[in-house]
């Protein structure tokens, strides 16, 4: 029989304990310490445990399977109720949460983790679990531990034999090409490192202190084997069975391996544990009760709101993200296809092509109904940001000595993959000022007429083509005179009586802070202007409300894709080009009392009271045959983060919806452009950047002396 | 006609694992998540022998195996637990419900091999 090369399970092993890490971590979080949920604690367990079994099956993640296999056992007891759960194990259990990610990490990376972090929190975990019993932890020098990898069976019977003549073995644990050696000896690190190398390289060997396994029949020394038992004598003839293969190894490995020979020892203690096999019933999924002497218990009615589903095998597939953007694209292509027959097909007459038309208008239908169900592949539930937080929540509150409950409302609300991974920064950074800056202590707030705990609300809801994310908290709310003040110390123009949303907009300048300290948990301001130049980045835009004493909410609306947009088509000269709809405010035809011209030869228009630098398109784009003369043409009045301008275009031609093509992949960079789209009638339009555009006219603040007809 | 070995486990990694350690040795496998689908396998197909975890969500491998036995066109069915759960309690309790054999995750593939090959010809001595 070929042997079975494990490392091909590699990949499926991290992926699956990466999302029981996640669980556990959930799970943990939302635990009442004193009243846990016995299903939870049960599925925290499992989630170790599961992690543990894979780890100690492959045999190459040995740090991985003995921090699990100490907090597994933490958990064993704390669900038997042979353990109290206290807030401080807790913690420690999140922080072994990490450290196992960060295990997970380094052998994904194909590296060892580091030994340090691993002493420190199996230490930490065996302090945990000594303390609650009351015994104070004994400095006990555990054994020394070789551990090899990527070795041969013949070498590492070798290695194993050499140990023994180095010292006492205590323990040898053998997996398909690993070895682990506990022993007692009086030779240093270095000799036995000598010693190993004459058989393998150094970077497979790995030299620590460690705990005997906790399976080593060595601690049943004394523990007899029935030998009239099946067990044994499945376990003599296992030995046997697998004698081909090397006879000292195999007799090796069948003892060490964990088959069961002392466990006989106690046959009548576990009957009495057993359950009954009337109190289980067919129906639904019982939890069979473990503890003694309790009742069978029906899990059911118990179960609290369970962490989201992780992708049970039968119900969901793995799917490449390059996969699913070419569909993407296919399916663009296919709508733009079936908009040129479209185009085409209008042109006949109708009574004559009456079957074809209504085919056309089924395409249509077909086209648009697969178009929205395939980009409904791309959306994600918010849930996958907003589960980031109550972590984050829960660790800072604690730093800073305040009281905070998150609450988040609109969890299942979806949005584009490539967008939610780009909103994780800006909303973290936006939670961090809420619960650095916006609510204040516990004592604060009392003295202030409020609950001492705080509330911080984040929320997503969809709003047509849109969706709206909003960070709401109760705290302090923005303090209008010390931002305006500290906008006039760094030089910004600011008017006293200007509104208030006007003076919120200060917040965004970049390096602005009215923080009085620079914590390390918000940092020093410079982020409001980074969060809403990304959100803009994003086709969106952002938000301030607050209110003096009461608190203060940040609203983020972003396009619900980036890959179809509305668009209004506009002609300029021989050319269409598409404005995108989001950034478009309105349309005028302008008459020459609008007009002025500014110092140098900018000329602006004068709309409602503002004076808006005027963009001409056909000398941005350089293009022949256009209308040059502003009151022949038409300007539409365009906005880019707080810029507003007149984009000079010759005429108006629609408003479409259209499948967004990437320019750089397929032609190159070009300016002022941001991407392209084919219309129906096969031609290319150019998405214009409307950011870029803003800034063609170099006039920004205008003086109104300096107009001229 | 071989009949299928029906491997019963939560972990995706440890099904893909065990199914392809028996796949190799050349039995057609079965798979179950838990302990309830098993059970409809094990009814409605054709299983020679059963290799399931211990530490399963919903019903584990204890409440599986007792309800096993207590199904008269079942109880017969070797079972051969493979799991990662070192504890002799449970593995006592195993054997108490009727596990022919238990089997720690760590073994060499070539060992479960071996015994599920003998508990597929001698039922009798698992007894």
């Amino acid at each position: 029989m070929s042997s079975l090369d494990l490392s091909q399970f590699y990949e499926t092993f991290f992926d699956e304990a990466d999302e029981l890490l996640v669980q556990m971590e959930q799970l943990l979080l939302q635990l009442d310490v004193d009243a846990p949920d016995p299903e939870a604690l049960n599925a925290i367990f499992r989630a170790a445990h599961s992690i543990k079994g894979g780890a100690a099956t492959f045999g190459t993640f040995p740090r991985l399977a003995e921090t699990t296999h100490i907090l597994e056992n933490l958990l064993d007891e704390i669900r038997r109720g042979e353990l109290t759960l206290r807030t401080d194990m807790v913690d420690a259990f999140l922080e072994a949460k990490d450290v196992l990610k960060s295990q997970l990490d380094a052998y994904r990376a194909s590296q060892e983790p580091d030994d340090e972090t691993f002493e420190r929190i199996c230490t930490m975990l065996r302090t945990i679990a000594l303390q609650a019993k009351g015994e104070a932890p004994e400095v006990v020098e555990l054994p020394l531990c070789l551990r090899v990898v990527r070795v041969k069976a013949s070498d590492a019977q070798s290695i194993a034999e050499e140990m023994g003549n180095l010292g006492r073995v205590l323990a040898v644990r053998q997996a398909a090409d690993s070895l682990a050696v506990w022993m007692e000896t009086t030779c240093t690190k270095d000799d036995i490192e000598a010693v190993c190398c004459f058989i393998v390289d150094g970077d497979q060997l790995s030299l620590g202190r460690e705990a005997l396994p906790a399976d080593e029949p060595a601690a049943n020394a004394a523990a007899t084997a029935d030998a009239a038992s099946a067990w044994v004598e499945t376990a003599d003839v296992l030995a046997q069975a697998a004698a081909p293969a090397a006879a000292p190894v195999a007799a090796a490995q069948a003892k060490a391996s964990g088959i069961a020979e002392p466990a006989l020892a106690t046959p009548v203690v576990a009957a009495a544990e057993a359950t009954p096999p009337s109190a289980v019933s067919a129906d639904g999924a019982p939890e069979v009760d473990r503890r003694a002497g309790g009742g069978d218990r029906r899990a059911g009615d118990r179960r609290a709101a369970p962490a989201p589903a992780t992708s049970a095998e039968s119900t969901s597939i793995r799917v490449g993200v390059e996969k699913v953007d070419q569909i993407i694209n296919l399916v663009g292509e296919l709508v733009i296809t079936q908009a040129m027959l479209a185009q085409t097909a209008s042109t006949l007459d109708p009574v004559l092509h009456d079957r074809l038309l209504n085919g056309m208008e089924q395409l249509e239908r077909n086209a648009r109904d697969l178009q929205e169900s395939v980009m409904s592949i791309r959306m994600m539930p918010m849930d996958y940001v907003f589960s980031r937080f109550p972590r984050l929540v829960r660790d800072l509150t604690a730093k800073m000595g305040k009281q905070i409950e998150l609450q988040t409302i609109g969890r299942a609300t979806e949005l584009d993959k490539s967008l939610i991974e780009r909103i994780i920064d800006p909303l973290t950074h936006l939670v961090r000022n809420s619960l650095d800056h916006g609510i204040e202590t516990p004592e604060k707030r009392i003295a202030a007429g409020k609950e001492p705990t705080g509330q911080l609300v984040l929320s997503a809801a969809h709003s047509g083509s849109n969706i709206v994310i909003e960070v709401i908290d109760d705290g302090a709310g923005l303090n209008r005179e010390r931002i305006l003040a500290k906008a006039r110390a760094q030089g910004l123009a600011v008017n006293d009586s200007a509104s208030d949303d006007e003076v919120w907009q200060l917040i965004f300048a970049p390096g602005f802070s009215t923080a009085e300290q620079v914590t390390d948990i918000s940092g020093r301001g410079v982020g409001m202007d980074v969060v809403r130049r990304n959100i803009h980045d994003m086709g969106g835009h952002v938000q301030l409300q607050s209110r003096s004493g009461q608190g203060t909410t940040t609203r983020i609306v972003l396009p619900l894709t980036l890959a179809i947009l509305d668009g209004m088509s506009v002609r300029v000269g021989s050319e269409t080009f598409i404005l995108p709809l989001n950034h478009v405010t309105e349309s005028i035809q302008p008459t020459n009392d609008q007009i002025y011209t500014v110092a140098g030869n900018e000329r602006v228009l004068h709309v409602r009271g503002d004076y808006l630098p005027i963009v001409e398109m056909h000398q941005v784009f350089d293009i022949d045959g256009a209308q040059t003369e502003p009151t022949q043409g038409i300007a539409v009045i365009m906005q880019a983060q707080e810029r507003r301008f007149a984009l000079l275009v010759d005429q108006l031609v629609g408003q479409h919806q259209v499948v967004v093509k990437n320019l750089e992949s397929n032609y190159r960079k070009v300016y002022g452009v941001s991407a392209a789209t084919i219309m129906g009638d096969g031609s290319v339009a150019l998405i214009v950047d409307v950011l870029a555009l803003s800034r063609a006219n170099r006039e920004v603040a205008v003086q109104p002396e300096a107009l001229a007809h | 006609m071989a009949q299928a070995i029906l491997v019963v486990d939560d972990s995706v990694t440890s099904r893909m694992i065990t199914q392809a350690t028996l796949d190799d040795a050349g039995w057609p496998v079965v798979l179950a998540t838990d302990g309830a689908q098993a059970l409809d396998v094990a009814r409605t197909q054709s299983i020679g022998l059963i290799v399931t975890d211990w530490t399963m969500p919903g019903m584990d491998g204890a409440a599986f195996l007792a309800a096993l036995r207590a199904d008269p066109d079942l109880a017969g069915l070797p079972v051969l637990v493979l799991s990662a759960e070192p504890s002799e309690r449970a593995q006592s309790q195993a054997q108490v419900l009727g596990a022919n054999a238990w089997l720690s995750k760590t073994v060499e593939p070539q060992i479960l091999v071996n015994a599920v090959a003998l508990l597929l010809e001698q039922p009798e001595a698992a007894a």
